[in-house]
């Protein structure tokens, strides 16, 4: 291979590189397609006011509870196993999304992984709406809780 | 044609720096050689350390083999893992023998694709060793120049051009991150959103993404309680990565920039918990003793070639008269 030949086959691989990191950015679900990449992270600074959307439990093996409490407060009582919020935040944030959305399916779908993942028992639980500021969220973990947008039965053979 | 020569020339005039000089003296070859020596040792070192199928074992559930692994979708994970592992072990080793061989270069790089393949399968792309993997694949291309003592010089521009390239594409990793978030700057700005520039914007980054970790880490707490210590950090991080591509022609700054490169990821670190630590150590092999920068760079030189500082400070570094002068 010549020099001048090299010099052109590599910096035309590094820029298909790119290219093909930015085509499969827009062109997957994922973003992005092994091993390409567009590198375009943390581009977006997330906003200040944020809603979101928690799950509640209501009632536990048939009887209500006096304090409903949130699904994240109640750790090793209604879960398979302890779980961090990483596994289970993004699939309550999509289930709220799509019941707003009114798309049924994706409703199913999510809340099928919600009740095989993550709840041990059969249960009622809600969908709330939350808001709140992401920094005072952070510092104190308060939110605010609004409207109630679903109220959903786990029964025992779904589980 | 004149039109190319003529952008030649002006890309020439800004990025004075030529393969064809450094590849005329010996040391910047010699180097170069000893770099990519032990580019390939320390692999079959990590080789080592990655070596533990069990960590994968919890992941069961989230296994998704991506394209280049079709053969593991009729496998566990802990047995998917245990065999890249055990290949990426055997072709991190041959490389470290026979790096001067291309058909062991090219095991190494294979070695490395699947276990990226491997990293990737599991909840969602791992990208901590990407870098690697470009300059694994580009390292394929050096020429023979172990063979022997006496190497002509077309042999020596060719190595030089490939570690270059693999300078380059490391450094370009860096460039479109910082591009993006420009870009994300720009679009919030006009959407009435608070943007990359804002005084606020790493206390938010650092707040939500914790958040969504569901972790902590040493310096989050301080720099979302002082928002304002945070916004130069974060500014002077956009500008470090933005630039970084620029820097892969300005050899005065390399060993500078790559500390600049793994300090920012030391603070991302200690505020948002994310460890891309193997990008560091390459920034180490590629730029702390980067065989284009020269011993006798001036210090007028050097900040001459920081982007906008050096544009706006070349008028006071290099006035007329001045003994370091350049055209």
């Amino acid at each position: 291979m010549s020099y001048n030949f090299l010099k052109i086959f590599l910096t035309s691989t590094i820029l298909l590189y790119f290219y093909m990191g930015f085509y499969f950015s827009s062109h997957t679900s994922e973003g992005e397609a092994y091993p390409f990449f567009s590198w375009f992270v943390f581009t977006r600074v997330p906003p200040q006011f944020i809603t979101g959307y928690a799950l509640k439990i209501v009632e536990y093996e048939g009887k209500k509870l006096d304090s409903p409490v949130f699904f994240q407060d109640s750790h090793g009582i209604y879960f398979k196993k302890i779980l961090t919020m990483t596994e289970y935040d993004y699939t309550i944030r999509v289930l709220g999304e799509n019941i707003e959305r009114g798309e049924t399916e994706k409703v199913e779908q999510y809340r099928k992984t919600i009740e095989e993942s993550f709840l041990s028992q059969p249960v009622v639980y809600e969908i709330v709406r939350i808001e709140f500021d992401t920094l005072k969220y952070w510092k104190t973990g308060q939110f605010t809780e609004g409207e109630r947008i679903a109220t959903l039965t786990a029964k025992e053979k779904d589980l | 044609m004149k039109q190319i020569t003529t952008i030649k020339k002006y890309l020439s005039s800004i990025f004075p720096f030529s393969i064809e000089s450094f590849a005329a003296r010996g040391k910047p070859f010699t180097k170069a050689k000893t770099i990519v020596q032990f580019f390939y040792y320390f692999l079959a070192f990590q080789a080592l350390v990655v070596i533990n199928g069990g960590k994968f074992l919890s992941q069961e559930e989230n296994f998704s083999p991506v394209w280049s692994i079709p053969w593991a979708n009729h496998l566990s994970l802990a047995t998917t893992a245990n065999i890249i592992q055990f290949f990426f072990l055997i072709s991190a080793f041959i490389g470290a023998f026979f790096f001067q061989n291309r058909i062991a270069r090219i095991f190494v790089f294979l070695g490395i694709f699947q276990l990226n393949a491997l990293l990737s399968s599991v909840l969602r792309a791992d990208h901590h060793w990407y870098p690697w993997l470009y300059v694994s694949f580009l390292l394929i291309f050096l020429p023979d120049a172990w063979a022997g003592k006496a190497h002509s010089l077309q042999v020596r521009k060719k190595f030089l051009l490939v570690f270059f390239s693999a300078q380059a594409v490391t450094l370009f990793i860096y460039s479109m991150a910082g591009l993006g978030k420009i870009q994300g700057a720009i679009y919030q700005y006009f959407a009435g959103q608070t943007h990359a520039f804002a005084p606020e914007a790493l206390a938010l980054h650092i707040a939500y993404w914790l958040r969504n970790i569901d972790s902590t880490s040493l310096l989050g707490s301080f720099f979302v309680e002082h928002v304002i210590v945070g916004w130069p950090l974060f500014l002077g991080m956009i500008y470090l990565q933005f630039f970084s591509l620029w820097i892969a022609f300005k050899p005065s700054l390399h060993n500078i920039w790559a500390f600049g490169l793994i300090f920012m990821h030391t603070g991302i670190y200690l505020t948002m918990d994310m460890l891309f630590f193997p990008t560091a150590l390459l920034l180490i092999f590629l730029f702390f003793d980067s065989p284009f920068k020269k011993h006798d760079t001036s210090w007028r030189e050097t900040v001459g070639d920081l982007p906008i500082f050096g544009w706006m400070l070349r008028r006071i570094l290099f006035r007329p008269g001045n003994s370091h002068s350049i055209s």
